[in-house]
């Protein structure tokens, strides 16, 4: 774990106007030059109330990319003086939601800092006025990096992806119409006579030559991990004690 | 260390030739003879077991709906649920997954509490398809009849450019290549503002249109049309089929729109079903916004009636693609199989499905949806009319096995559903008369 001084983040902004849709108002800045943020829009779910800022890490163009966001409901204070009398809603009378935060290029969130996310709240609410006040010809700003104090984990291996976005099931995919548990039957039996023979006739060779008892385990060091949830979404949580592989 | 010869033979020896070794190796043998024969008498046994399962699996309706951001569409799905989530007089119900069962529960308690906002609509991040069971009770318990899959996404999608490196607006049009009904979504808002005059609200309301003529026109699954938010046009006449008529004159005054109902009104029966997913007496327009009473009464109605129109319609579409000679076949079929005992002829579909009807079934439709257990279901639904069904029920139950009469209460309870499905959409034309889009 290291904590990331000399790690650079960049701001990012999801959220709908008073008439047009969700679309990503601010991308990091080698994003947009790349032409790939959508993805974005994708990963960063809403978090439900009460949740803890979200963390997801993918793979894009072989290079380990980690989000990390929170969402918040606009208020009046939030807004410009320069429409004091428009709602805080859209025209469908639903609350305006922002979605923030931050991300990081081959490096691993692993304890967000609130400083973090302070800060890109702070970039994000000017872009977010910026397009109310011209929903129809806003167009996508780019962000610029500044230096994170969040926590960060080891790097993974840009090539391995860590989690994707969990697919839409595809409409028409067939169902398997044989359970998987047959095919498990079919081998089972003779994978167990087999394994029972070998560790028997290990074992009487062994006994058989003298062998010495087998050497102790060696004591696992618990550590932090990143779990996975379905939506590829990951929360920061201790790992249980490993258990014993003996 | 040096070891003396005489020792190494001997355990060389008492290894090689241990008792211990033999009864291994005995034992060995023995259970792979028994697994060499038991995997020859089940693979007789295992190609029973695959037609079975392929002729009972469930099969799975996806329904898409084609609705613009704030039209209405979760407001839809979760009052859908709530509404069906018991069988009530209908005799069938939905489950839903429980992770989406919360989902459908916090919505709720947003939609329906007056003390809190309504939902903040759907991202791109919350795009999933929510599958449900469609169940009912038989005298062995609770059967699963049909699944129904409906797409959760956000409306803008059908109208904005999706960003550089999103999937979302591609895995939307696929949704609706492969959906197996569709369902247009209008929103009552936009239709009372052009009734108002007011120019933008005429425009969405165009582009609604719009992108549904898009998707449907060269679709051949079933269609219908959903006018959400129908509380806000009470306003427009007191009668509620007069309401509905002056909505449909003025949906009809769109060429687009009329030459869409034109085109699929020579397959099929196009629907226009009244909607309000929090009731008459739940909330107010006022200022161009919609707020909820304080002491509103919650209490949605027709929010059933777009899954009750699409379900048996998906039967009857598939029977009316075929030719007559076809047909024909598929009647001879139901026939020979209400002859059959239903555990035979659950079975005979298999065998069905590989011949020339059956492959005309599936190509009529597609594919994908009449895959072996939709056909089952056509089946049952054209049994109905070859013969009375309540007779022949009591006739068969005397004589039937066990295994036999559960498959036959099974075949009976997807009938029943599928008649309570007719039921309700004749009940709501018989209210509403304009409903039906065409003559």
């Amino acid at each position: 774990m290291t904590v990331g001084a000399a790690v650079q983040v960049w701001p990012f902004l999801i959220a709908r106007g008073r008439r047009r849709g969700y679309s990503v108002l601010l991308a990091p800045d080698i994003l947009v030059s790349q032409g790939d943020y959508g993805f974005l829009e994708e990963v960063a779910a809403p978090a439900r109330p009460g949740e803890p800022p979200r963390i997801a890490t993918l793979n894009r163009a072989g290079h380990e990319v980690c989000v990390v966001w929170a969402d918040h409901t606009v208020t009046a204070a939030d807004l410009d003086d320069d429409a004091p009398n428009q709602p805080v809603r859209d025209e469908h009378s639903r609350p305006l939601r922002l979605i923030f935060g931050f991300v990081a290029m081959d490096a691993t969130v692993t304890a967000p800092a609130e400083e973090d996310l302070f800060d890109a709240r702070a970039v994000a609410i000017p872009t977010y006025n910026r397009f109310l006040a011209s929903e129809d010809s806003f167009s996508i700003e780019a962000s610029r990096s500044f230096s994170a104090r969040s926590e960060f984990g080891r790097r993974v291996p840009a090539a391995t992806p860590l989690a994707t976005v969990t697919p839409l099931s595809r409409p028409g995919a067939s169902r398997p119409t044989v359970p998987v548990v047959v095919r498990h039957g079919r081998v089972a039996p003779l994978v167990a006579a087999g394994v029972g023979a070998v560790v028997a006739v290990a074992a009487i060779t062994v006994y058989s030559l003298g062998g010495s008892p087998s050497p102790s385990c060696p004591t696992l060091t618990p550590t932090p991990v990143v779990s996975s949830s379905p939506s590829g979404t990951h929360y920061w949580q201790p790992s249980p004690s490993p258990k014993s592989p003996c | 260390m040096a070891v003396e010869p005489e020792l190494v033979a001997e355990r060389s020896t008492d290894t090689v030739l241990s008792p211990e070794l033999i009864a291994v190796a005995l034992i060995a043998c023995v259970l792979l003879v028994l697994y060499l024969r038991k995997r020859s008498k089940s693979t007789a046994a295992r190609a029973q077991y695959q037609g079975r399962q392929l002729a009972t699996q469930v099969p799975t309706f996806r329904v898409v709906t084609l609705g613009l951001q704030g039209s209405g569409k979760t407001l839809l799905l979760t009052s859908t649920y709530r509404q069906l989530q018991t069988p009530g007089e209908r005799g069938y119900y939905l489950r839903a997954p429980y992770e989406q069962l919360i989902e459908l529960n916090r919505w709720y308690k947003e939609v329906a509490s007056a003390d809190e906002d309504w939902p903040q609509g759907t991202t791109r991040g919350e795009m999933r398809e929510f599958e449900f069971d469609l169940m009912t009770h038989t005298n062995t318990g609770s059967e699963t009849i049909l699944k129904l899959g409906y797409l959760e996404y956000p409306g803008e999608l059908l109208t904005d450019p999706d960003a550089p490196g999103s999937t979302a607006q591609a895995r939307l049009l696929d949704s609706v290549a492969h959906a197996d009904a569709l369902v247009g979504i209008i929103d009552g808002l936009r239709v009372l503002q052009t009734q108002q005059g007011d120019r933008r609200g005429s425009l969405i309301l165009e582009t609604t249109l719009d992108a549904m003529i898009n998707s449907m026109l060269s679709a051949r699954c079933p269609i219908a049309f959903v006018i959400t938010k129908w509380d806000l046009l009470d306003e427009l006449d007191a009668d509620e089929n007069t309401r509905l008529d002056m909505v449909r004159s003025m949906l009809m005054s769109f060429p687009g729109f009329r030459d869409l109902v034109k085109i699929h009104s020579d397959r099929r029966i196009i629907r226009l079903i009244p909607v309000t997913a929090v009731g008459h007496d739940f909330a107010f327009l006022a200022d161009g916004q919609v707020h909820k009473r304080p002491t509103g009464h919650f209490a949605p109605a027709n929010v059933d009636v777009a899954l009750s129109t699409v379900v048996p319609d998906v039967l009857c579409q598939i029977e009316l693609s075929l030719d007559l000679a076809t047909r024909q076949e598929l009647l001879a079929e139901a026939q020979r199989r209400n002859r059959l005992a239903p555990a035979d002829a659950l079975q005979s579909l298999a065998s069905f499905v590989a011949d020339k009807a059956g492959k005309a079934l599936a190509s009529a439709v597609g594919g994908g949806l009449l895959l072996n257990s939709g056909l089952a279901l056509l089946l049952d639904a054209r049994g109905d009319e070859v013969q009375d069904p309540v007779q022949a029920h009591h006739s068969r139950l005397a004589t039937l096995s066990e295994a036999d009469r559960r498959a036959e209460e099974f075949i009976q309870s997807r009938r029943r559903v599928i008649r309570s499905l007719q039921d309700r959409v004749w009940k709501l034309e018989a209210v509403l008369p304009a409903s039906r889009l065409n003559n």
